[in-house]
């Protein structure tokens, strides 16, 4: 005999009419409105958020410069000034304990390491500044299961910025001389690394150089006596938005930092750079 | 006019995940929309988690079982399930969840000093607000963003404190004795001023390399040297430093750890990834922060160690192959720092089976679940595929172990009115109770296979759906078919490893002060193997009714190597014998680093302090075999196996909410259920999950954590 279906059931599992060969209408589950977490940036910044409200210690009164970024991006930057703030005030607090535990007539050299301090937490903070701008501009970051590419090649100097970098109309940090870096999305950067070490790889392209014919000069260390790597090679695939960076690293190359130009093939002109760590062999797990 | 039929829904296990699951689906809000019946192997409800009275009441667990001060979701329904039980406090000492659950405020961890000796490092975490449980605050909100956050507070904390640990305590305000102490205070203070200034030198520096390490090749040369020289000689006295102090040490490893976090979290874009912390679960959680800049040192320092503890990260119980997925890691430890309400650890106040399963058995059962205990999941068999019909299951096949005289079995007993589990199965209940007894049934262990019959429930006849809740190691032999026709389930099964583990309780006669432990009652991780974790367990002394009260309980744990060879049951005994003298081991070489007063004038442990409870006598054994009466247990059964994070397998877990089997869900910590770690909080999240899956309730918005970045 069929089963009737459960009365008054207005979500949750039900029964499904019997077919031939059935005996009885067998319950199936319940269709789910979704099935996993939602883990997403902009669930987790978005300003109307139902139930649970502002996140602890969101970041009051700091500005909102990024007009006309999506409010999450710009929420996040927000919260990274707090970050950064918190780093200032910390060395700020070191530095007031350290003078005040200082006996009068204390050295120079004490003065100045107190000094230091105070220089490389704002160094450090527009630093975090920079990078922060960075990840909240379209993303360029290794997929699991990938070589990792820590993006350790920062664009331009960090000396004697501020916390705010200028922007561009749209909200994003404006790059001089940029005339495509509010207009074209970053094309994919792949990365063919052959080597025996842990290295990371670092690509700066300047926004819409892509285009271009690109090569790139060998790597070279800072201490000149220290062999270059060679040949690396640089491929933009006809009709596809991605960049193909291929690297071979000899296995008796020593560990350091290495780095190279990326340069337009016909005029010469510098698009960018390559870097490369290679790390000790004591660093790997 | 329709009939209100029941959907009957079969839940097979009795761990937390499955409790969950009974419990969510047998709320009164469903009006008995679901009927329910637990299938359990054995005498007792809790997997991992079961506990047993033994001998003169004493508490034999599986484990050492701490509750976290995050865990949510379960002292939720911790706190619902007692609530609902309504215990008289006159007649019941455990009547509410607080009577169950008591703060642990001494937390250790084991650090290995310069000099190569063990030593504590007493870990104090404030109480926090609130209590775990407790309906989310308007304000709560957890954000990658939020963390980072918290990780620079923490870090300032950190080297704040650094003057006042080494002025022992007195603030770096306090008025200096005498002229020599204000001379000591200063260079101190000096000293640490310098470690931190040196750290946000070194951090500064390393940025500021990566930035150099992209301007173009004219002005990087002479640049990078100096950068280089400076960090290597900052560096430099920076590991003097530290080589001098242990506290300065510990903290630096720490603040260097917190560094790496940030820059890696700012570095890999986990503030924007979609995927929070799971986008760098294919590293393992050292190797990300190596990767990020966190010195070989700190990453092998005993604050990484104690977090693999806890969580068995060894691969195959291997120790010397930590193994854990960053993501996953960060999560629980962002988790575990920063969220906790009330406190970081909960003990319980007697056994989990106790204080944790025998409430959910009572209140359950007095909703109209019914248990079936003695029933051993043999087979889910599929029903025959048809094209275009989602596979699902068709029959349970179960072994019946034994059969209740009074056809249903009642599992409690009364330890001076509280309602514990025992340590054995009331034979007096059981039709075969004697035969069973004496031929020494395992009801608990797979490869004992004697059973009094076979039973075989039929969909539409006795279920309609079906929880899975075993183990992660079961799941191969008692769900064949479902691996076999689903390659997802294929690659579950290979990829989503499990692993043994050991335990012993020891029973002394002197307190932990004559001992010469002098940080109260605590709970240690990062220790030496075998058994790299304690806990002092003496709160559950008026638990227990010996004749002769010990004066300390002690519990031990760790991860146990895989066998080589398929298991069975001859070998499942072995290995218990193997625990035995790994203990033995253990407390003859090791035990004098915690309790230095347990060691013999010559060398080895003092077995005389071992108790068994009784009054000596001159028949009582010495030496060694004192540990006999003790308890310990290896872990080795397939349900009994501890589930794994290794990096690059999170991917494979199948979440309760998938439907490749129709009428089927799953509930475990080895599930996807968004705390993808062994725990009782995964555990029910998983099974809190397995409800909504079956009944769109809870809503997800309810499940805490589930969406947590």
């Amino acid at each position: 005999m069929k089963r009737p279906h459960k009365a008054g059931g207005t979500k949750g599992a039900g029964r499904a009419k019997a077919t031939n060969g059935d005996r009885q209408a067998r319950a199936r589950r319940p269709d789910l409105p979704r099935t996993e977490p939602e883990r997403s940036f902009a669930g987790v910044f978005s300003p109307g958020e139902p139930k649970n409200g502002p996140a602890p210690g969101a970041p009051v009164g700091t500005p909102r410069s990024a007009k006309g970024r999506p409010p999450g991006v710009s929420d996040g930057v927000s919260a990274g000034y707090q970050v950064i703030e918190d780093y200032i005030r910390q060395g700020q607090e070191f530095a007031r304990k350290f003078w005040s535990a200082t006996p009068t007539g204390a050295t120079s050299a004490r003065n100045n390491v107190a000094e230091r301090m105070i220089r490389s937490a704002s160094d450090l903070a527009s630093l975090f500044s920079e990078f922060l701008q960075t990840v909240t501009l379209p993303p360029n970051r290794p997929s699991p299961g990938s070589a990792p590419i820590p993006d350790f090649g920062l664009p331009g100097s960090a000396q004697g910025q501020a916390p705010e970098a200028p922007r561009a109309p749209n909200g994003r940090p404006k790059a001089a001389g940029d005339p495509h870096a509010d207009a074209e999305p970053a094309p994919t950067i792949w990365i063919d690394v052959r080597s025996r070490r842990r290295v990371e790889v670092s690509v700066d392209l300047r926004p819409g150089e892509w285009r271009r014919a690109l090569v790139a000069h060998d790597l070279r260390a800072a201490d000149p006596s220290v062999p270059r790597i060679a040949g690396p090679r640089i491929e933009t695939p006809a009709k596809e938005r991605r960049v193909v960076v291929r690297l071979l690293v000899p296995d008796r190359q020593p560990p350091g930092v290495y780095s190279g130009l990326i340069i337009d093939g016909k005029t010469n002109l510098p698009c960018g750079t390559l870097a490369l760590r290679i790390w000790r062999s004591d660093r790997a797990s | 006019m329709a009939q209100k039929v029941p959907i009957r829904v079969a839940v097979v296990g009795g761990g937390c995940a499955a409790m969950a699951a009974a419990f969510e689906l047998s709320r009164p809000e469903h009006d008995g929309r679901f009927e329910i019946t637990v299938y359990q192997m054995g005498w007792r409800l809790g997997g991992k988690g079961a506990s047993g009275r033994g001998r003169h009441d004493r508490i034999e667990e599986h484990g050492l079982h701490l509750w976290m001060g995050f865990y949510e979701n379960a002292f939720r329904l911790m706190r619902e399930c007692y609530a609902e039980l309504g215990r008289d406090a006159d007649r019941c000492r455990i009547a509410d969840w607080r009577d169950a659950f008591v703060p642990a405020e001494v937390n250790v961890v084991a650090d290995l000093s310069a000099g190569g000796r063990w030593k504590p490092w007493k870990v104090l975490f404030p109480p926090m607000p609130g209590l775990p449980g407790d309906p989310p605050t308007e304000s709560e909100r957890w954000t990658v963003a939020t963390y980072l956050g918290r990780c620079v507070s923490l870090l300032r904390t950190l080297i704040e404190s650094l003057p006042a640990v080494a002025l022992g305590g007195d603030g770096a305000d306090a008025a200096p004795a005498s002229a020599a102490s204000l001379a000591d205070r200063i260079a101190q203070l000096l000293r640490y001023g310098e470690l931190a200034t040196l750290a946000a030198v070194i951090e500064a520096l390393r940025l500021l390399e990566g930035a150099l390490g992209a301007t173009p090749i004219a002005t990087e040369g002479a640049l990078t040297r100096l950068v280089a020289s400076i960090t290597d000689a900052a560096r430099r006295q920076i590991e003097a430093l530290i080589d001098l102090d242990d506290e300065a040490r510990r903290l630096w490893e720490i603040a260097d750890l917190v560094l790496a976090l940030l820059r890696g979290a700012i570095r890999f874009g986990l503030l924007t990834d979609p995927r929070g912390f799971d986008a760098i679960n294919d590293y393992d959680c050292r190797e990300w922060l190596l990767l990020n800049g966190a010195s070989q040192r700190s990453v092998s320092s005993a604050f990484v160690r104690a977090l693999y503890d806890l969580a068995f990260a060894y691969e195959d119980g291997d120790v010397s192959r930590p193994r854990i997925a960053a993501g996953q890691a960060l999560r629980g430890a962002v988790r575990a720092f920063f969220t906790y309400r009330g406190a970081f650890f909960w003990k319980m106040r007697a056994g989990m089976g106790d204080v944790v399963f025998a409430p959910f058995y009572e209140v359950l059962r007095k909703r109209g679940v019914r248990f079936e205990f003695f029933h051993r999941l043999e087979n889910l068999r599929l029903g025959p595929a048809k094209v275009g019909e989602t596979p699902y299951v068709a029959a349970v096949e179960l072994d019946v172990q034994a059969t209740p005289r009074a056809g249903e079995y009642r599992p409690l007993v009364d330890v001076r009115g509280l309602p514990c589990w025992p340590a054995e199965p009331l034979y007096d209940q059981l039709v075969e109770g004697r035969t069973v007894e004496r031929e020494r049934w395992d009801f608990e262990c797979p490869w004992d296979r004697r059973r009094v019959a076979s039973k075989t429930l039929e969909v539409g006849r006795d279920f309609d759906f079906v929880v899975l809740g075993v183990g992660v190691g079961a799941v191969p032999s008692v769900a064949r078919e479902l691996v076999e026709r689903d390659v997802r389930w294929r690659a579950m099964v290979q990829k989503v490893k499990s692993v043994p583990t050991q335990a012993f309780q020891v029973w002394l006669s002197d307190d932990m002060a004559k001992l010469g432990w002098p940080h109260g009652a605590a709970n240690l991780s990062g220790f030496v193997e075998p058994f790299d974790t304690w806990a002092d367990m003496s709160h559950l002394i008026a638990e227990e009714s010996f004749p002769r009260s010990p004066k300390t309980i002690a519990y031990f744990c760790s991860v146990l190597a895989d066998a080589p060879a398929e298991p069975d049951l001859g070998q499942a005994r072995a290995r218990d014998d193997e625990v035995r003298r790994n203990a033995i081991a253990f407390l003859n070489d090791h035990a004098r680093e915690i309790w230095p007063a347990a060691e013999q004038p010559g060398g080895g442990f003092r077995w005389d302090l071992l108790t068994d409870g009784e009054r000596p006598t001159a028949r009582s054994p010495a030496g060694e075999r004192r540990f006999d009466a003790q308890f310990w247990h290896a872990n080795v059964n397939p349900s009994d196996r501890y589930v794994l994070a290794l990096p690059g397998t999170l991917r494979y877990r199948i979440s309760p909410l998938d439907r490749t089997f129709d009428n089927l869900t799953i509930a475990g910590d080895w599930t996807d259920c968004g705390f993808n770690e062994g725990c009782v909080e995964a555990a029910v999240m998983s099974g809190r999950l397995a409800a909504h899956a079956l009944s769109q309730s809870p809503p997800l918005g309810d499940i805490v954590g589930y969406d947590h970045p």
